[in-house]
């Protein structure tokens, strides 16, 4: 492949983001994008210069200039939006979740259709593409800290969403934490086989009402004996709150959070310094676009992908795990293995 | 009880007890009367001659009604007994954590029973809860600067693994150490713990498996007040004596870095670096294990509650069984937050 000809389907919150960071990858050329609520966004998207829209993503699957696809949709469309796009062979990035099915069949034939049409998916797990991470991630992987043997990662998030936020990109399970099972085992380098997971309405109990929780800490275990902390919260009063650490034979990686801000202040009483950045478009911007530059390296050149479809399986089997964990107050056992 | 000077017995000076004894030495209101140790020979009494009384056997120093307190830093096994005895014989006390590996708890709560109808004080060494870092954040905690606390996180990584004998005698590492983590938590916390689910492994010497021992924990626990709490522990650290702690909250978050002998950076081409965490729990906690001790003797004098009491030895020997059980049978496992004495 010379040139990558692609279409953009979902234009939403998320959709937008990335539209705007696509536009800054010379190699990638956006013939068309497509939303069931393209009328919504109409004006918006042409002001961009992109004016070949649809309401179908079937018209650029359907459209054989278009090579690769990029979805943004909501989960629950993940799965017949990918099938569709394999099987029309084009190349698919596609953001996490692929489910939040608890029966991982769906999920696996979602990738046996990717695999027998030869085409590329990458899953958005855009953390791992994070400067600061990847960092970690690199100096792990040289053996700068020996063998790890315990990860950590903090998420907060700033605020609380509106609960019809929730109910379509899943609850903090599917949307939040399931970035951070991904980060604890690409950072570790072995597959999760345990998650015990306390989690509750800390902050507002009304998310008890669509089934969601606010504040969670849980433990996993890993295949090569090693264990990993989580903790997220929906509401950090004081910004983004994301950390990680691994901590090994050898020594300790760790990255804190990243501030817009080198200045301090100090006053009588206090040294004040700035917060972390406020949220995660600002805090992760450089990985939103590393991501894609990955992939489309990925695409021309035949790098490896940053994130694959045994990536996001992993991740959905955590989260789900958890999901039980909290609700049967039991830890419970992962399989490790997956085999197409 | 209004006094200037406190007379003062410590009994036991092995490891702990030599430090205790370095940092009594330098309190102007305390007169340290008796050294005893079950090793006093001869020569205790040549290295100790600046001490008045240097006795083997400590009913000696309980028999002296001029002793007001006296400091139990014995083996585990034997704090229940000295503790009982020195209860009855009408002294105050600090004693070493844990209270007992092996008691079972209604025989320690007879001994707090005792400790109150005696009406002495009885203070066990949780000195972590007065390191003046973490003090702190346990102020901020308390005066509300974090809002509702929701999460506590302490890490706690040792410099090297202990010896196998020394284990042996003073527990392993949840008797040892994470007891600490598992108080300084509820502390925080400002409520009792009532689920424990801890992973515990042997990824740094699986030779401590002989002794039933572990050197990595992960644990996540539940509070009362339905908050939760993450601890990890290590007995190698490569890079220093690693205890942080952090409290998030409704309002935001208090958090204590390691603590370093050195404010210098050197900034290189490739690199800034920072010095390392202090290597060693009695250079990181020194003004701790002064100020607890300082703490307990203003207790007596003033008559004021002690900074942890029998009650919170109790509570944080639960929560070490529980980790001890939840690792054995991979289990979460209850604890009672209930305590009436």
């Amino acid at each position: 492949m010379e040139t990558i000809k692609a279409g953009v389907i979902g234009l939403g919150r998320a959709g937008q983001m990335h539209l705007h960071n696509l536009m800054t990858i010379p190699e990638i050329d956006i013939l068309q994008v497509a939303d069931v609520f393209i009328d919504k966004f109409s004006d918006k998207i042409s002001d961009l210069g992109f004016t070949n829209q649809t309401s179908d993503y079937h018209d650029i699957l359907n459209n054989p200039e278009i090579n690769t696809v990029f979805v943004f949709t909501s989960t629950d469309t993940h799965e017949q939006i990918v099938t569709d796009a394999a099987n029309a062979g084009k190349n698919i990035f596609c953001e996490k979740p692929l489910s939040m099915d608890t029966n991982e069949e769906a999920s696996a034939n979602v990738l046996k259709a990717v695999k027998e049409n030869h085409v590329k998916l990458q899953i958005g797990f855009n953390r791992r593409m994070d400067p600061q991470f990847h960092n970690i991630y690199e100096q792990v992987r040289s053996g700068k800290i020996g063998t790890p043997q315990v990860v950590k990662v903090t998420s907060r998030d700033p605020d609380l969403l509106p609960h019809d936020l929730i109910q379509r990109i899943g609850g903090l399970l599917f949307d939040f934490t399931m970035h951070d099972f991904d980060i604890a085992r690409y950072m570790m380098g072995s597959n999760i086989t345990e998650v015990y997971a306390k989690g509750g309405t800390l902050i507002d109990p009304t998310l008890k009402e669509i089934n969601d929780i606010d504040t969670l800490a849980l433990v996993v275990q890993f295949e090569n004996g090693a264990y990993g902390l989580i903790d997220n919260s929906r509401k950090a009063v004081y910004g983004y709150d994301q950390r990680v650490e691994v901590f090994g034979s050898a020594g300790m990686l760790k990255a804190e959070n990243v501030s817009n801000s080198t200045v301090e202040l100090y006053t009588k009483d206090n040294e004040t310094k700035k917060n972390p950045l406020p949220i995660f478009t600002q805090r992760y911007k450089e990985a939103y676009t590393i991501e894609m530059k990955a992939f489309v390296q990925s695409l021309l050149n035949g790098a490896p992908l940053v994130a694959t479809g045994e990536d996001v399986i992993m991740a959905q089997r955590a989260a789900i795990a958890a999901q039980k964990s909290i609700k049967s107050g039991k830890p419970v056992k992962v399989d490790p293995v997956f085999k197409l | 009880m209004a006094m200037d000077k406190i007379n003062v017995g410590l009994i036991g000076v092995g490891r702990q007890g030599t430090n205790h004894y370095n940092n009594l030495l330098s309190m102007p209101n305390v007169n340290l009367e008796y050294i005893c140790d079950l090793k006093v020979d001869e020569s205790w009494k040549k290295k100790f001659q600046n001490i008045p009384h240097v006795v083997k056997d400590y009913h000696e120093v309980l028999n002296d009604p001029s002793i007001q307190a006296v400091m139990v830093v014995t083996s585990t096994d034997s704090h229940a007994q000295i503790v009982l005895d020195a209860a009855k014989a009408h002294k105050n006390i600090f004693c070493e954590k844990p209270f007992s590996m092996n008691t079972p708890e209604d025989k320690i709560r007879d001994i707090l029973h005792v400790v109150k109808d005696n009406g002495v004080k009885l203070q066990m060494g949780f000195n972590r809860r007065m390191d003046p870092q973490f003090q702190e954040v346990y102020q901020g905690v308390r005066a509300g600067q974090i809002g509702d606390p929701q999460i506590v996180k302490t890490t706690s990584r040792d410099p090297f693994v202990l010896d196998k004998e020394l284990i042996k005698r003073i527990g392993g590492l949840p008797w040892d150490f994470t007891i600490h983590d598992l108080d300084l938590a509820r502390y925080m916390m400002g409520s009792n713990i009532t689920e424990v689910y801890a992973k515990g492994g042997t990824l740094i010497d699986p030779t401590l498996k002989e002794i039933g021992d572990v050197d990595t924990i992960a644990l996540v626990l539940e509070f009362e007040n339905g908050a939760f709490g993450l601890i990890d522990n290590s007995r190698q650290a490569v890079y220093g004596y690693d205890n942080r702690v952090e409290v998030f909250g409704s309002k935001g978050m208090l958090k204590a870095e390691n603590v370093s002998g050195s404010t210098v950076e050197l900034y290189t081409k490739e690199n800034e670096t920072q010095k390392n965490p202090l290597p060693i729990f009695t250079q990181r906690y020194h003004q701790a294990y002064v100020d607890e001790v300082n703490s307990f003797f203003k207790s007596i004098i003033e008559n004021k509650p002690v900074v942890a009491d029998g009650v919170d030895a109790i509570m944080a020997q639960r929560a070490v069984i529980a980790v001890d059980e939840s690792i054995k049978t991979g289990k979460p496992i209850k604890v009672d937050p209930h305590f009436t004495l």
